[in-house]
């Protein structure tokens, strides 16, 4: 399989202050690649980095096996970019816009630009002065795909829009994946990333700190248990090992389980149960895990 | 050059607004010729008994007012610090408004180097800057011909002191773009320049006033294309055009060997 994004101890400090350290990621070609973090973490530094806006202070970075400073223009023919907040030239129209956007590329991209638009809901005759924030994002997001990249990087993409255009944009996304694109979505909502992701990477106080299969993250073994007893349970009761945020109140209990099922089942069964929900861990919670 | 394409328009509004300025100063300036030369003599004893510094201040120097060309020579430094303004505004903005209308994740990310950026960028500046200079030129030319009656010609003095004042544009354009490009906060660019441009401007009045540290004369472009000896040798001098050239490189050169190592401001 081919990497697509590569980097290895990429470091940057900005000044005395930290931006990443050492991040080592490897996104493969044709994923969807998550990467998740609180705001601060250091998520838009490395995307920074990786468009050469700003520069490395330690590790490289490659993009196709390109360096991206040296190689820069050349790796970014083929790369979408929306970023979290999106500002563009005022006086200008979206379609002078788009088409300013598509004159950078070596290809013919108004018939992208017309799809996209469509899809989007965007009118192209409108000021960009004049349209509203989630108006702005999608230009942005037709700027991004007008030219069908192969590597599509997105940060904090779906700020501003309303749930039906964050649908679309979904269904955009993985619509350009299953043409072949590889796309790498930056953000702090788990359930995003959730909804989209592959594989993803965790960034805590600029370092990565886990990178898991989506589809392992949720199997974690972790139950989530939601009690509600007729009596009142004994705070300490299912103090044991193997559970972890125990919460008791009265009647009512609910804790994370890893361990052997049939023991717990065994201490639920001597209760006198009004209700009883066993689930899996949403990734929020798993999440917290990690930031603990 | 989609870029230029891009920066030209960007650019256009406000470079009509200064050429309107520019032809209104020569026209008022002219205009105010007429009357000065309808007082007469009279007006000239007033000038002779003020001291040097005086008129230095007001950029009279050592040449008759009531010729046509004498008086263009204290008109001509209003123009020139206007120009000068445009220039240094202009190349410490077009380097930095990416960064401070925060449009430059949309354009660094497209495939495009920062020394094309920069290229480009300063390719429409430079179209700028001559077509100021050449509203000047033509409307200088144009409006001193119409009062010039009788008088020693003009054109050529007036159009040396355009070629100077052109030079002159393009240093403090290239010192504005140095500064966007060197300074880490695209905020400090525009008044860092500017500091300088005034400060060269208050300095070539301080050079006027003074005989004394003349050598401090190469620090000012103001002071390399100074009318009256523009007028009284009918050349330029080829020193100062020398120096011009070389500022122009070395602060040029400057500005593509920071911008290229610069984090932006994103």
């Amino acid at each position: 399989m081919t990497t697509v994004i590569e980097t290895k101890k990429l470091t940057k400090y900005y000044g005395q202050s930290r931006g990443i350290i050492d991040v080592d990621m490897s996104v493969d070609e044709g994923e969807i690649y998550g990467f998740i973090g609180p705001n601060g973490a250091g998520k838009s530094t490395t995307i920074r980095i990786l468009l050469a806006l700003i520069y490395a202070t330690g590790g490289t970075a490659t993009i196709f096996g390109k360096d991206v400073v040296k190689d820069g223009p050349e790796i970014r023919q083929e790369i979408g970019y929306l970023p979290s907040e999106v500002f563009y030239y005022d006086n200008m129209r979206v379609k002078e816009l788009l088409d300013y956007s598509a004159s950078f590329y070596k290809k013919d991209c108004s018939k992208r630009i017309n799809e996209l638009s469509e899809i989007m809901d965007l009118d192209l005759s409108k000021k960009i002065d004049d349209l509203s924030y989630g108006n702005k994002k999608k230009v942005g997001i037709v700027q991004g795909l007008l030219h069908e990249p192969k590597l599509i990087i997105l940060d904090e993409p779906t700020g501003g829009l309303d749930p039906l255009m964050q649908q679309k944009f979904f269904d955009l996304i993985h619509e350009e994946n299953k043409k072949g694109a590889t796309v790498f979505l930056s953000s702090h909502i788990l359930s995003e990333v959730q909804r989209l992701c592959d594989r993803v990477a965790i960034i805590k106080e600029g370092k990565i700190i886990k990178i898991e299969r989506m589809s392992d993250l949720g199997k974690s073994n972790y139950s989530q248990f939601r009690i509600v007893a007729n009596k009142p349970i004994s705070k300490d009761y299912f103090a044991i090992e193997g559970v972890s945020e125990l919460k008791t109140n009265e009647t009512h209990v609910s804790f994370l389980f890893k361990g052997d099922l049939n023991m717990i089942v065994k201490m639920i069964s001597t209760l006198d149960l009004q209700s009883l929900m066993v689930e899996e861990p949403d990734l929020e919670d798993i999440f917290l895990h990690y930031y603990q | 050059m989609n870029i230029f394409r891009h920066e030209f328009r960007a650019h256009r509004t406000g470079l009509i607004w200064w050429s309107v300025g520019m032809l209104f100063m020569v026209y008022a300036g002219m205009a105010k010729y007429g009357g000065f030369k309808s007082a007469g003599p009279a007006a000239l004893d007033i000038f002779k008994s003020l001291p040097k510094s005086v008129l230095a201040v007001f950029g009279i120097g050592n040449i008759d007012l009531t010729t046509a060309i004498g008086f263009f020579t204290v008109l001509f430094i209003y123009l020139f610090v206007m120009a000068a303004i445009h220039a240094t505004l202009l190349g410490a903005g077009i380097l930095t408004e990416e960064e401070l209308e925060r449009t430059a994740e949309f354009l660094y990310p497209k495939p495009v180097s920062r020394v094309c950026v920069v290229a480009e960028k300063a390719l429409a500046a430079v179209t700028s800057v001559i077509i100021l200079n050449l509203v000047a030129a033509v409307s200088s030319v144009v409006f001193v011909a119409a009062y010039n009656k009788g008088g020693p010609t003009a054109t050529k003095p007036i159009l040396l002191m355009m070629v100077g004042m052109l030079l002159a544009q393009l240093i403090f354009l290239s010192i504005g773009m140095a500064a966007a490009a060197v300074l880490n906060n695209p905020k400090a660019a525009g008044p860092v320049a500017s500091a300088y441009m005034f400060t060269a401007f208050f300095l070539k009045l301080g050079l006027d006033i003074t005989e004394k540290y003349q050598w401090l004369r190469f620090l000012t472009p103001f002071r390399y294309y100074d009318a009256v000896a523009i007028v009284k040798a009918s050349a330029l001098d080829w020193g100062y055009v020398a120096i011009s050239v070389s500022l122009i490189a070395v602060f040029t050169g400057i500005t593509f060997y920071f911008y290229r190592r610069r984090d932006l401001y994103v």
